[in-house]
């Protein structure tokens, strides 16, 4: 059991910066996961723990004592990488080994042959090949301990690279996109297997991949990285519910947040020609709230479906529906979304509706996520609008 | 600071890399130089001194015999083996290719050559061509031919030559073909023949002969830089002979400079042989070049 | 389907009949090499000696050359020249692939350039110079030039870009040295590679006569080229069975290796194709 702290990491590759001030703080046996797009630097964060980058500023700390001097083989971290990096030329059996060869032979000890002469070589090779045993068995490898790593699927490499990091019972456990190279219904199946095991051996565990899906369904808490920056730390839930960032918001939750264009006025919104009273928990544009431009997030669930004519309804043209069997998703065009919105509803509704109908759609004002010109989140609590088509700007 | 391949320890990567560098220095960059100088003066071995004659080698060579002798044997030269050591390579890679059986055999037969050792394999067609015992006159003799004195006689001796190296090369370009057929994509062959080509030669046409392009043109580059480098055939045959007939620029380069010890001019002589080879690997990286964008 | 057939067997028997030329060399040199000297001269073409004599001609052979020191020192010449062209070019092109340094650009060129130039044109200042400092005529000069392998930096240098940096990286976090990673996980990996060069390397040492044929002057020190060329100028020159006696012996070796490790030699051989 590890804690793990990154304290004011930097890096640069060249001019470009990658990681700026990056922290976080991880807990014994926590799973986190990092998530963000391509490029955004976690990658690069996850090798800086590993200890295979060196960072320009900034620490990392394994139960509170920094460790930036050790190399990777002072660490005691294990990593599962995207590519597995299983080597080629030696069997399951042997890559699975070669952590527990490293750390528990000494050099002559290793020699080919050693263990004719040296009884206490013999045992611990015995050692090894029992602990090899028991963590091929956990994955399900047992029966594919002789074959080299060009004679396996896509999902047995993975296992043996899975099996490969934790046979030695790691402090800290690295995953760098190690699902992406699985098709989706393995992927599926292996994130669960991945979490149930990080929860058996309870290591601390960070897990980085730019799927938001795995991100949600494994990790206790997860970390949203943008350009280098940290966004926002927290569970899945919170992350979904409470974005800190329009970023955050969009890059979160499938199908993609709803995102409609607004504008502050006076005492509220001015969202669809309507305004929605709003009372904001500190004063949007550092003090006055003046007329600005900003958006406003909706997920696909925070959306009511109705007559065009009733209360507080927008007019949206369906462009087409998804049927999903248990739900069904609709897809709408209206003016305050330029890019469209997506609404969850019922399978019979899905089942029902047409594309180009027009129907009527209002956003539930508890679920309405407000987000200021700068695209940080506006803390605010919104409540029904105005029911007249007044005050149109 | 942490291992990181690539990380600001450069002498270590120095380390890695000056056994090579030095001995590329001594034995490639250096000599090659040399001779670049060495081209440019009068030296003899053997003499008092030696001057510096700027380019007067290079323009001796127009009128020097030898040379153009050489130079043109040379060109003959290739201009017989490559055409047909290329062409007969692409037939056999192809019949190779398609064969119902034996294919490792046929593979290997034809692949002999190229291992043999030349020298040896030179002597015993010396033997196989003799004007009276050899073999192949015996052969014709039965067809009612009268015995020729193939490497003996200055109008076949080049030709022959030119065979025993179409013999030596067939095989090398045949592997070079089949490596370019196997990476053909099998669905292209498919789709050919839903489209409509499945007649052996459509296909040929269609599939085979415009994706198999880059690797002719490749190996025609190849053949030539082979062609050019002949040797081994006329030093342990005919030494040039009969009467300079089957003098080419490599045998007139080691007469010149290893026995009449004449640097400055094998020097030149060399430099041209040089330019040569860097025209020819010119091409080589444009075609390497397209080969990689064509795919 | 008859007509199928019919166009396999004209392939087969247009293949067998270019296989038959192609091997006639071969068949002869071996018949003639059992025959005894008087039905090589009868002028006739049967394949099989009228009275075998056993291998008479290889035992006379023996007798007038060491075709069998010709053999060793191919061996020892091309033994040397393999092991040190892998240990100068197997480190020097995992640096080019695989680390960045100031100059990598300026090796990497001078190894471009020193892939274009052979050994023909490099021959008179390496001679002049070998000459001077009283090295000609030994192992030494045979093997020396060739110690600084442009071909193999090259291929090595492909071969490592092919293995993935996290290789490395994986091997680093199992607690690998560098030391440990070089001989785990570099040395291994690098044998298919280093294989198929070997064999690149072999024939054409092996094979070479350009340069003994400058450098060499004493008999014993001849490779197995030269030992042909001395064979066939001396007095076996028209020893004819002697003569091929001679050559099936020079020649035996590698073809024995082609064929017992035939796709191994030809994917060794045609790596020749990037080079010229």
């Amino acid at each position: 059991m590890t804690t793990l702290d990154i304290v004011g990491i930097e890096k640069s590759f060249g001019a470009t910066p990658v990681l700026r001030d990056v922290s976080l703080a991880l807990g014994h046996g926590e799973f986190l996961a990092i998530v963000g797009p391509s490029g955004c630097g976690k990658s690069t964060l996850l090798r800086i723990v590993a200890g295979l980058e060196a960072a320009d500023r900034g620490s990392v700390r394994l139960d509170g004592q920094p460790v930036d001097a050790l190399p990777p083989k002072g660490r005691d971290v294990a990593m599962v990488f995207q590519s597995y990096a299983l080597y080629p030329h030696m069997t399951v059996a042997q890559n699975i080994a070669l952590p527990l060869v490293m750390r528990d032979l000494d050099r002559r000890q290793r020699l080919p042959g050693w263990r004719l002469v040296s009884a206490a070589t013999r045992a611990a090779r015995r050692r090894i090949a029992g602990t090899v045993a028991e963590a091929a068995d956990m994955l399900q490898l047992s029966a594919l301990l002789d074959r080299r790593p060009g004679q396996l699927s896509g999902g047995q490499r993975q296992r043996v690279a899975l099996a490969r990091a934790l046979v030695r019972r790691p402090r800290i456990f690295l995953l760098d996109e190690p699902l992406s190279n699985l098709d989706a219904t393995l992927r599926t199946q292996t994130r669960n297997e991945i979490a149930q095991l990080q929860r058996r051996l309870g290591v601390t565990t960070v897990y980085v991949t730019h799927d938001q899906v795995e991100a949600m369904t494994m990790a206790t808490r997860i970390a949203v990285m943008f350009e280098g920056r940290v966004h926002q730390v927290g569970t899945p839930e919170e992350v979904y519910r409470s974005p800190a960032s329009l970023a955050v918001a969009e890059f979160v939750g499938t199908p993609r947040i709803t995102v409609l264009d607004a504008r502050l006025a006076p005492g509220g919104v001015m969202l669809g020609g309507r305004l929605w009273p709003a009372a904001f928990a500190a004063p949007p544009g550092g003090g006055a709230i003046g007329p600005a431009d900003i958006r406003v997030g909706v997920r696909p669930e925070g959306f009511v479906l109705g007559d065009p004519a009733g209360p507080g309804m927008l007019a949206a043209r369906v462009s087409h529906v998804e049927y999903l069997g248990s739900e069904g998703l609709a897809h709408l065009l209206l003016d305050a979304a330029p890019r469209g919105a997506v609404a969850r509803i019922d399978a019979g509704l899905a089942g029902r509706l047409r594309p180009g109908e027009t129907v009527g759609v209002r956003p539930d004002p508890a679920g309405l996520l407000l987000f200021g010109p700068d695209g940080r989140r506006l803390d605010a609590r919104v409540g029904q609008p105005s029911s007249a088509m007044a005050e149109a700007s | 600071m942490t291992g990181k391949p690539g990380g600001g320890r450069g002498w270590l990567a120095w380390l890695l890399i000056a056994p090579a560098v030095l001995g590329l220095v001594l034995f490639v960059l250096g000599p090659t130089i040399a001779v670049a100088v060495m081209s440019l003066t009068d030296w003899q071995l053997g003499a008092a001194e030696a001057a510096f004659v700027g380019l007067d080698n290079y323009a001796a060579l127009p009128g020097d015999r030898v040379f153009r002798i050489a130079l043109a044997n040379t060109l003959v030269y290739g201009a017989i083996v490559t055409p047909v050591s290329v062409l007969l390579g692409l037939g056999l890679a192809l019949l190779v290719e398609g064969a119902p059986a034996g294919r490792t055999f046929f593979r290997s037969a034809f692949f002999l050559p190229v291992v043999s050792t030349t020298v040896a394999m030179a002597v015993v067609w010396e033997f196989l061509l003799h004007p009276s015992m050899g073999p192949a006159n015996l052969l014709l003799g039965t067809l009612g031919i009268a015995p020729q004195n193939f490497l003996g006689h200055a109008g076949t001796v080049l030709p022959t030559l030119a065979a025993i190296g179409i013999w030596e090369n067939a095989g090398f370009n045949m592997v070079l073909f089949l490596a370019g057929l196997k990476s053909i994509p099998r669905e292209l062959y498919q789709a050919a023949a839903v489209d409509g080509a499945d007649r052996p030669w459509e296909r040929f046409w269609t599939v085979t002969f415009p994706l198999l392009g880059p690797t002719l043109l490749f190996v025609v580059v190849i053949a030539l830089l082979r062609s050019f480098k002949v040797f081994e055939t006329v030093a342990a045959i005919t030494q040039g002979g009969p009467r300079r007939a089957s003098e080419v620029l490599l045998y007139t380069i080691y007469q010149e400079g290893f026995g009449f010890f004449r640097i400055g001019h094998a020097s030149a002589l060399t430099m041209v042989f040089l330019a040569g080879l860097l025209v020819l690997a010119l091409v080589q990286i444009r075609l390497l070049d397209r080969r990689v964008h064509y795919r | 389907m008859s007509r199928g057939w019919a166009a396999a067997a004209l392939r087969l028997a247009v293949l067998g009949l270019a296989a038959a030329i192609f091997l006639l060399p071969f068949v002869w040199m071996v018949s003639f090499s059992i025959k005894p000297a008087d039905e090589i001269f009868t002028g006739r073409l049967d394949l099989l000696p009228s009275s075998f004599e056993g291998f008479l001609n290889y035992a006379r052979a023996l007798e007038l050359r060491p075709l069998h020191r010709y053999l060793l020192n191919g061996v020892v010449v091309c033994a040397a020249i393999l092991f040190f062209q892998i240990l100068f070019a197997a480190p020097c092109a995992y640096a080019l692939a695989k680390l960045r340094f100031r100059g990598r650009e300026l090796v990497f060129g001078l190894v471009l350039f020193a892939l274009l130039v052979p050994i023909q044109v490099t021959a008179i200042p390496i001679f002049l110079v070998f000459s001077t400092a009283g090295l000609l005529d030994s192992y030494f000069a045979l093997v020396a030039p060739f110690t600084a392998s442009a071909f193999a930096i090259f291929l090595f240098r492909q071969f490592y870009r092919t293995i993935p940096d996290d290789l490395i990286h994986a091997a680093r976090i199992d607690g690998c040295s560098e030391l440990s990673i070089v001989w785990r996980i570099i040395v291994p990996l690098t044998l298919p590679a280093a294989t198929a060069f070997a064999i690149f390397s072999v024939v054409a040492h092996w094979n070479d006569l350009f340069w003994p044929l400058i450098v060499i002057r004493s008999p014993e020190l001849n490779t197995p080229p030269l030992g042909v060329m001395a064979f066939r100028s001396g007095e076996a020159g028209d020893r004819y069975g002697e003569l091929m006696a001679g050559a099936v012996i020079i020649t035996a070796p590698l073809v024995a290796a082609f064929l017992l490790a035939q796709r191994k030699f030809i994917e060794g051989i045609s790596l020749g194709a990037v080079k010229g």
